[in-house]
């Protein structure tokens, strides 16, 4: 009895160890590469060129279609302006728990914490603190967790913060790149949960440009065709077809879109078949309004390093921190409806007036006397980018951003910033993480 | 919560009880964990730029401790608690990164000799709790002012069978070399892909199996009456 009883249990002693041995594989540190077709990538933004990038590593027969005549996307450099160059788009780092993090470490890149003081243009005088708390230390009122599915604009005034807190409100959703009547507090914070990359935010002593698109686009000149405007895909082959507005036509296996979501929405590239229902209305519920960056040289530094709370400008800050320079340069950023009242102006000329007013306003003509020169950036005017960058919409669901990412029929697969599932869309890394996750996708694909 | 401190209090109630022998032992580990794995291929793939490659997290050692009950019909009832860690280094010029693991499992076990007669050589087989946790950071990096490690926490049961091999020393003191294969589905918040590969969504669910291969010795000697 007893030796029967011991076989049995010897029996299934070695039954699972064997099933424990079995289940172990031998594994590489890579991924195993199972893709060997073609692909083309389209657009030449950060998560355009990191992907073609890793293609190229793969050595996968990759090209990368950019409509406008040099890659970056909204990540772009000024030189000239100042004594130093200039990020003419993206230039904070958020963070450095990220892929670019550990590009910047790596790279024995120079950058710096920007945790410089706020001051508030708070009826017409400008302070260092508000009557009301809106900012506690580095968070807001906004951040939190179960809150209303409203506006910023609505949740402000929810709390008992008057009309004179606006144009504060506005600038704390102009972070977002979005209009405080438009962006939504409850699913900035439900995306901001799974925020992962660390709080502080960091700037190059060179330029955020240099770090991506210089080092990695200088990797990939030879596959980079640009002026190709994209004006057509067709997916009902094996093979997809994208035909560009120069007449030239090409295929590929695989086809990774990387445009901005604003050209998503758009009709400029007709897709035959058309996109399923899902996926356009899911395009649509994502936010992305227009962007403006203007720079301001002085010669002397008279404002605030972070000035919140303008009316025709809710944001301005000093771009010196981290920088090497002699050279004073303040950055109007300018968002939503503010962008969009400045970019209807005739011309640069009339953009820099509109702002120096409010700035002569809030430090006594200081403005005007110390004025150098300016360069405006409005990326609402750029045919191909058309906006600042993506954020939660009001009537965006949690599931707008899943469906508008998800592979077409294992041909079309989408990457960008509009595209990260991870709360960190409105970023360069986050950007980088969709065009490595699409790439992981492809190469999984036999 | 309080049934599985009431399942764990009755454990050791009983083996404490009826205890003969204490046991302390260390071994090799070798893990394998196929989430844990594929995060640390996609944190490599996503880097072509990093000269050294993060290798896997699968070597660790080991220390336990057992307290074993009185023989009854060929079998001795026996807990033990292990502590295990695991840690991999890349260092890179300007980057240096370090994943950790540390391990405890509790479990509760039937060493069996009847198998075999009058030989020494014993089966045991058992079932217990596992807990992780890992920890991942860059070190040596002067631009970091803030402190960002990611930890992730994993729970679990495990199941394990062992044989070993007593040598007898002198009376009632044991060296017993040992080989165990252990099973454990974990759930990990946040997942390996978050923790290692920094990025969410493409590889890993909560849920994880991890197999573990521990080679070893136990020194084993009786309680005093």
């Amino acid at each position: 009895m007893n030796s029967r009883r011991s076989f049995v249990k010897s029996i299934g002693i070695l039954g699972l160890g064997s099933f424990l041995l079995a289940s172990c594989q031998k594994l590489g540190l890579l991924r195993p590469r199972k893709f060997k077709g073609k692909v083309i990538v389209i657009g030449g933004g950060a998560a355009g060129v990191y992907a073609t990038y890793l293609f190229k590593q793969q050595g996968i027969d990759v090209i990368l279609l950019e409509a406008s005549d040099k890659i970056g996307g909204r990540l772009g450099k000024l030189l000239g302006f100042a004594d130093y160059p200039i990020d003419l788009g993206a230039q904070w780092m958020h963070g450095r728990t990220s892929i670019v993090g550990e590009i910047v470490a790596n790279g024995n890149v120079q950058v710096t914490i920007d945790n410089t003081e706020y001051s508030y243009w708070f009826q017409n005088q400008m302070v260092t603190s508000l009557p009301k708390d809106i900012l506690i230390k580095d968070t807001s009122i906004f951040e939190g967790e179960d809150l209303p599915d409203v506006s910023f604009a609505q949740y402000a005034t929810d709390q008992g913060f008057s009309a004179d807190y606006q144009p504060i409100v506005e600038s704390l959703a102009g972070d977002y790149g979005a209009d405080a009547s438009d962006l939504s507090v409850k699913m900035m914070n439900l995306e901001e949960l799974n925020w992962s990359s660390g709080d502080d935010d960091y700037k190059f002593k060179e330029t955020y440009f240099d770090t991506i698109i210089s080092n990695f686009g200088n990797q990939i000149t030879a596959l980079v065709k640009t002026q190709s405007i994209v004006n057509k895909i067709d997916y009902t082959q094996d093979q997809v077809t994208v035909t560009c507005a120069n007449g030239q036509v090409y295929a590929a296996d695989k086809v990774l879109i990387t445009v901005p979501i604003t050209v998503l929405q758009s009709p400029d590239i007709q897709f035959n078949p058309i996109l399923p229902s899902d996926k356009t209305t899911a395009f649509s519920k994502i936010g992305m309004g227009p962007g403006m960056k203007v720079f301001f040289k002085f010669s002397s530094k008279f404002f605030a390093d972070n000035i919140y709370g303008g009316s025709v400008c809710a944001a301005y800050f000093n771009d010196d921190i981290g920088k090497v320079t002699q050279d004073f340069i303040l950055i109007a950023f300018v968002m939503g409806h503010q962008a969009a009242a400045l970019s209807a102006l005739p011309n640069d000329a009339a953009v820099v007036s509109a702002l120096m007013a409010e700035l002569d306003l809030m430090y006594n003509g200081l403005a005007t006397s110390n004025f150098l020169d300016a360069f405006v950036q409005d990326y609402s005017k750029n045919p191909f980018i058309r906006g600042a960058y993506s954020y939660s919409k009001l009537g965006i669901e949690e599931t707008s951003r899943t469906t508008a990412a998800k592979s077409i029929d294992n041909k079309l697969f989408f990457a960008g910033e509009a595209m990260n599932l991870n709360g960190h869309h409105q970023t360069v890394h986050g950007a980088i993480e969709t065009g490595f996750r699409e790439f992981s996708n492809i190469m999984e694909l036999s | 919560m309080r049934v599985v401190c009431c399942f764990f209090f009755i454990v050791f109630f009983n083996a404490f009880s009826f205890g003969q022998y204490w046991s302390m032992g260390s071994s090799y580990e070798f893990l394998y964990n196929n989430d844990w794995n594929k995060a640390t291929q996609l944190y490599n793939t996503a880097r072509p730029f990093l000269e050294n490659k993060q290798r896997l997290l699968e070597h660790g050692v080991n220390l336990n401790v057992a307290h074993y009950g009185k023989l009854k019909h060929s079998e001795r009832k026996f807990i033990s608690a292990n502590y295990s860690f695991y840690e991999v280094k890349t260092i890179n010029p300007y980057l240096t990164t370090r994943v950790a693991m540390h391990m405890l499992l509790l479990d509760y076990n039937l060493k069996s000799s009847d198998f075999w007669g009058d030989h020494p050589l014993y089966f045991s087989y058992g079932a217990g709790i596992r807990t992780n946790i890992t920890t991942r950071n860059i070190l040596d990096d002067p631009s970091t002012d803030e402190a960002y490690p990611i930890y992730s926490g994993g729970i679990g049961l495990e199941m394990n069978v062992a044989a070993s091999y007593d040598f007898k020393i002198t009376s009632g003191l044991f060296i017993s070399p040992f080989l165990k294969c252990s099973l454990s589905p974990l759930y990990f918040s946040p997942t390996a892909e978050k923790t290692i590969a920094l990025t969410q969504g493409m590889s890993t669910s909560k849920w994880s199996n991890m197999c573990v291969f521990q080679l070893g010795m136990q020194v084993s000697w009786p309680e005093k009456n």
